[in-house]
């Protein structure tokens, strides 16, 4: 089986510093992957070169097997590949449900005419969008806060509508930035189990850029590490916990908060 | 083919499912209210208040127009320029090329179309301040390129006898005959932005306005969805322009200054820049103030900062955004 996602041979440079050195992994269909690292090792800028944030210098990103470096983000979105925000990223101003609804919008495949005269092809894609914003409100346990101010809702709450707001792209891949950042371990807990669930129901693929060891090693099937831009070791959790080379770039640093 | 007559507060409350049922937004009543308001001047006798309600329908138009733009997310300082560009091209293609009225508008809209657009594929990349000085310098830049081309455009002489608008042979060269057009475009520039805020290509611009990095990060294209409003606003300015122009009857590089700019954002952020109802209510009550200060042209400035600091400091989103005002136009709709 081909992989969903193949990066190969991935470089960006900015000014001199080389801040990802010919990177190189793949992630298969239905597969958690984590990408983790000290500060400053290159995985966020390799999570922007994925999403599209980001041109790279040199290297090729393949989803699905096509060739998406150096799309805009919307491009690579409707290509089937999202990214959720480092910080609670929502529309303050609109409800939980609008929230999702902008998620969606880019799956619509109407043409604003269709759209401005109310043709039926058009109301049978919002009766079908909203069954789906009611999916992804079930599974993500945001069904009673719906009709809420996403700007009013508490912190963790928030997030998850980000990930909900990935979801309602309807993407096959799921990029997520430091998904545990800010929560406190129960709620990072929940969030991992969230994941699953999610996983799990629409045999959907996360790849995800983390700090939080816990979640990444509870959660992630392969854990790709990043030191200095480079690959330094690949493999599942145990691996890659007992590899001295890792052991060593996250030791012979100084000590991470979140580490 | 937009039945709605909600006026205020278009983001819609009921969420998207009520967006897209047309059942919810037949509101007869509500609409009779609006014709029965927009048909009263008819009745005046004095022509100054025809006069003022013209001037009223036809800033709702163009301040519509830049309510588009803003609500995606960037400020033009150069919509004056654009209602300049369908009030020069239109008048130009009449009075020098002998087109007739309806060719000469389609042209002149369209070529505030086009200079937006290619205007809009340049410089939108361009965030916040950035963009709102490159419109400013634009706006400049056409109104001194207006003055030197003195041959073709009159210079600062400008053009008088522009002649009136004329339908198919019916002349609209009475107030009361003007201010039936002006206000039949006025309102189908308010339902036409309620029916597009109702669509999901509304709510996408929406969305880009509001959260740019999260629209692009969801499949919104913000680029895409600014230049479609920066041009469609654009546009409304150009007609707004071509009709001004033929209403008047003369046209000036003075008349569309960025000073003719700012009048424009000052109406809708007392209106209401995030509610459709908002250039309505800010051309209500910015159009005839100055009017009342005719005898003392020196305050008029002053008075224009002090409504300003007043209703952002207590109505940061403009009178539309009173609860009395929102109930109002929601109605029913509870």
């Amino acid at each position: 089986m081909t992989a969903l996602l193949q990066v190969q041979g991935l470089c960006k440079t900015f000014g001199g510093l080389k801040a990802v050195r010919d990177l190189s992994f793949e992630v298969r269909e239905g597969e958690i992957v984590g990408l983790i690292g000290p500060n400053g090792a290159g995985k966020s800028t390799a999570f922007n070169l994925i999403s599209g944030a980001l041109r790279p210098t040199a290297g090729s990103v393949r989803f699905g097997g096509r060739e998406i470096a150096g799309l805009a983000p919307s491009r690579v979105v409707q290509h089937g590949l999202a990214r959720t925000f480092q910080s609670a990223s929502v529309y303050g101003a609109a409800t939980v449900r609008e929230n999702l609804f902008r998620g969606a919008i880019s799956k619509l495949g109407v043409p604003f005419a269709g759209q401005l005269l109310g043709t039926a092809a058009y109301r049978r894609r919002l009766d079908e969008i909203d069954d789906e914003i009611d999916a992804v409100l079930d599974i993500t346990g945001l069904q009673a806060v719906r009709e809420h101010r996403a700007g009013e809702l508490a912190y963790g709450y928030q997030k998850r509508l980000g990930v909900a707001i990935g979801l309602a792209t309807r993407p096959r891949l799921l990029l997520l930035d430091e998904p545990a950042a800010g929560l406190n371990p129960e709620e990072c807990a929940e969030f991992g189990r969230l994941l699953q669930r999610v996983r799990t129901h629409y045999g959907l693929t996360l790849l995800f850029v983390e700090h939080h060891m816990a979640l990444v090693m509870g959660t992630c099937e392969r854990i790709v590490v990043l030191v200095q831009g480079q690959k330094i070791a690949e493999g599942g959790p145990d691996a890659i916990r007992g590899n001295p080379a890792v052991v060593e770039a996250y030791l012979g640093v100084p000590q991470h908060a979140e580490a | 083919m937009n039945r709605d007559t909600s006026l205020a507060q278009a983001a819609p409350r009921g969420g998207p499912r009520a967006a897209g049922s047309r059942a919810a937004g037949l509101r007869w009543p509500a609409l009779a209210v609006v014709a029965a308001i927009a048909a009263l001047p008819l009745g005046f006798d004095s022509p100054f208040y025809i006069h003022l309600a013209v001037l009223v329908c036809l800033n709702v138009f163009i301040v519509s127009g830049l309510a588009l733009v803003t609500r995606s997310g960037q400020l033009s300082l150069c919509h004056a320029a654009f209602v300049g560009i369908g009030a020069y091209v239109s008048v130009l293609a009449e009075m020098r090329l002998g087109w007739p009225f309806l060719a000469a508008c389609a042209l002149g809209t369209a070529s505030a179309a086009l200079v937006a657009f290619l205007l809009g594929s340049a410089i939108l990349r361009l965030r916040g301040v950035y963009f709102v000085l490159i419109t400013f310098a634009f706006g400049e830049l056409f109104r001194l390129s207006l003055l030197e081309s003195a041959p073709l455009t009159g210079g600062a002489n400008g053009i008088a006898n522009v002649p009136a608008v004329n339908l198919l042979g019916m002349a609209l060269d009475t107030r009361k005959s003007f201010y039936c057009l002006a206000a039949l475009l006025a309102l189908a520039a308010l339902g036409f932005l309620v029916a597009l805020f109702r669509t999901p290509r509304g709510h996408a611009l929406d969305a880009v306005g509001e959260h740019p990095e999260l629209a692009e990060a969801s499949g919104l294209s913000v680029r895409r969805s600014q230049l479609f409003a920066f041009t469609l606003g654009s546009a409304m300015a150009g007609l707004g322009g071509v009709l001004l122009s033929h209403y008047v009857g003369y046209i000036s590089p003075e008349s569309f200054s960025a000073q003719v700019s700012i009048a424009a954002i000052i109406m809708l952020v007392v209106g209401g820049r995030l509610a459709v109802a908002g250039p309505l209510i800010g051309a209500l009550i910015m159009t005839p103030l100055p009017e009342l200060f005719r005898g003392a042209v020196q305050s008029q400035n002053i008075f224009y900062g002090v409504t300003l600091i007043l209703i952002l400091r207590f109505l940061p989103q403009g009178i539309a955004s009173l609860r009395i005002l929102r109930r109002l136009a929601e109605g029913d709709n509870r």
